[in-house]
């Protein structure tokens, strides 16, 4: 709570115009939202130049900003936004994998829940001399993931944000995030060998 | 063991569960607790939640973000020159508005006075010119050509999927002084508008070398660490903030390339006065509303 005060108080100051209190922002959320943007596009420069857009567009706009709104929910909904704009840039240039919602539709193994099994084979978390090349051979998936799927997977497993935040920062309902959880999880671990 | 809450729960349910975002109460959640093929499902999405969670934690460059951002917000602030407050900011953009209007009646009335052009026609020219909102200019005109020609010229270059600025006004266009060792790119801009607007509205900028003579401004662009493509045999680079273009404005300035702001005037040495061999077009287009 004294956090949020504190949080509130240097928004506060921001929107009066102190440039401390915004860089104290920065300081605050600037990892957190590198963090996200980084697990949606999978390239450090284009998260480090997205993070860095988010917060000069954030200064701009900060006076339009309600008192009683959320700064770090708004800052989310910028850079997905943004970050979002960074990954279809980059696809129409060819650098995507993406597939298409449809596509993942489509698949007659994805349909089938009753039939999906959790993987027996994905080692457990702890295995660090294995988790190098799992961990890595998980980011690329959820690189592959479809926008919708990887933006509620990344959202939740970066910052353990809930649904609701999710939901909120994505414009979409509480089911649909934990459809799209889900879903990602299953493909994710599909990819692993395993099917869930 | 006694199963409660009815039958197995959709996996939703139980990566809800996962996620502690199953509220207790909920037959679901009875379910699970006393559900040993549930639980088992439970537990295999816990391990594959945690794996997830582990591949996206610690970014590399995290540690170095906070202090990058501060840095690009500093620069930021300092090409904005000073920063407005949001009163002075809506009182320069209705006094840049009135500006548009004031200069465009000028226009008019000069077109008519000196050219004796009817007002009709003069008229026409104005509203052209005034939805076409932003012009930047193309440079390195061996010399003036009518403003109808360069706008025949752009016919082929390719557009942007959003809205975009075609270069169709040459009152107030740049022009570049070109020789051996130093080529200039100067802005230009409708009367009124300002610098600091070309920066607010500017979103796309489209580089292409249309005549296949200048150095390689993709080359340029890769040494800078600046994204840009091919399409059309023209090069391409997007700006989506406004960082970016100020980043590819200094790559091209430390390779002799210079940006001059519209409000500065265009002195008669800045013209471009070199051989036509050395005649380069390079054209700068706008786009998008800078939302």
């Amino acid at each position: 709570m004294e956090a949020y005060e504190d949080e509130k108080n240097l928004v506060r100051r921001a929107i009066e115009g102190s440039n401390d209190a915004f860089e104290e922002l920065i300081r605050l959320h600037s990892g957190k939202m590198f963090s996200v943007s980084y697990g949606l596009l999978g390239c450090k420069e284009d998260a480090e130049e997205v993070v860095q857009d988010a917060f000069i567009k954030a200064s701009k706009k900060i006076s339009m900003l309600r008192e009683d709104a959320s700064f770090s929910a708004w800052l989310y909904r910028i850079v997905v936004n943004l970050s979002r704009n960074r990954y279809k840039w980059n696809r129409s240039r060819g650098d995507g994998l993406n597939i298409s919602i449809s596509e993942t539709s489509s698949d007659p193994d994805f349909d089938r829940k009753e039939d999906l099994d959790l993987p027996s084979n994905v080692p457990p978390p702890d295995k660090e001399l294995a988790m190098g090349e799992i961990e890595k051979k998980i980011f690329d998936e959820i690189e592959k993931l479809p926008d919708t799927l990887r933006e509620a997977v990344v959202l939740r497993h970066v910052n353990d944000m809930s649904y609701q935040q999710i939901a909120d920062t994505l414009g979409c309902s509480l089911e649909a995030v934990k459809t799209r959880i889900l879903r990602g999880r299953a493909i994710i671990a599909g990819k692993l060998g395993g099917s869930i | 063991m006694n199963v409660k809450g009815g039958k197995c729960p959709l996996l939703e349910d139980l990566s809800a569960y996962c996620d502690g975002e199953l509220s207790r109460s909920s037959p679901a959640y009875i379910h699970i607790e006393s559900c040993e093929e549930c639980r088992l499902k439970v537990s295999r999405l816990s391990k594959i939640s945690k794996a997830i969670s582990l591949s996206l934690s610690n970014p590399p460059g995290v540690n170095c973000v906070s202090r990058k951002t501060v840095e690009a917000l500093r620069s930021e602030n300092r090409i904005s020159a000073t920063k407005l407050t949001p009163y002075w900011e809506i009182f320069l953009r209705v006094a840049a508005v009135i500006a548009i209007f004031a200069g465009s009646a000028v226009y008019i009335f000069d077109l008519t006075e000196r050219k004796g052009e009817n007002k009709l026609l003069a008229l026409e020219k104005s509203e052209k010119i005034k939805n076409k909102d932003l012009i930047l200019q193309p440079i390195n005109k061996e010399k003036e050509e009518p403003t109808h020609q360069i706008a025949d010229k752009n016919e082929n270059m390719p557009h942007s999927p959003l809205n975009s600025f075609e270069i169709s006004d040459m009152r107030n266009t740049g022009s570049a002084e070109t020789n051996t060792t130093s080529k200039r790119i100067i802005f230009g801009a409708v009367p009124g508008e300002s610098a600091a607007n070309i920066n607010d509205i500017v979103r796309h900028v489209w580089i292409w070398n249309k005549e296949g003579l200048a150095p390689s401004i993709s080359d340029i662009l890769k040494n800078s660490g600046i994204e840009s493509f091919q399409k059309d045999g023209n090069e391409h680079v997007l700006i989506t903030e406004k960082m970016r273009l100020v980043k590819i404005v200094r790559a091209l300035h430390s390779e002799g390339y210079e940006l001059l702001s519209p409000d500065e005037p265009q002195p008669e040495s800045k013209r471009f006065s070199g051989h036509p061999e050395q005649k380069v077009e390079y054209h700068f287009s706008l786009a998008g509303d800078g939302n």
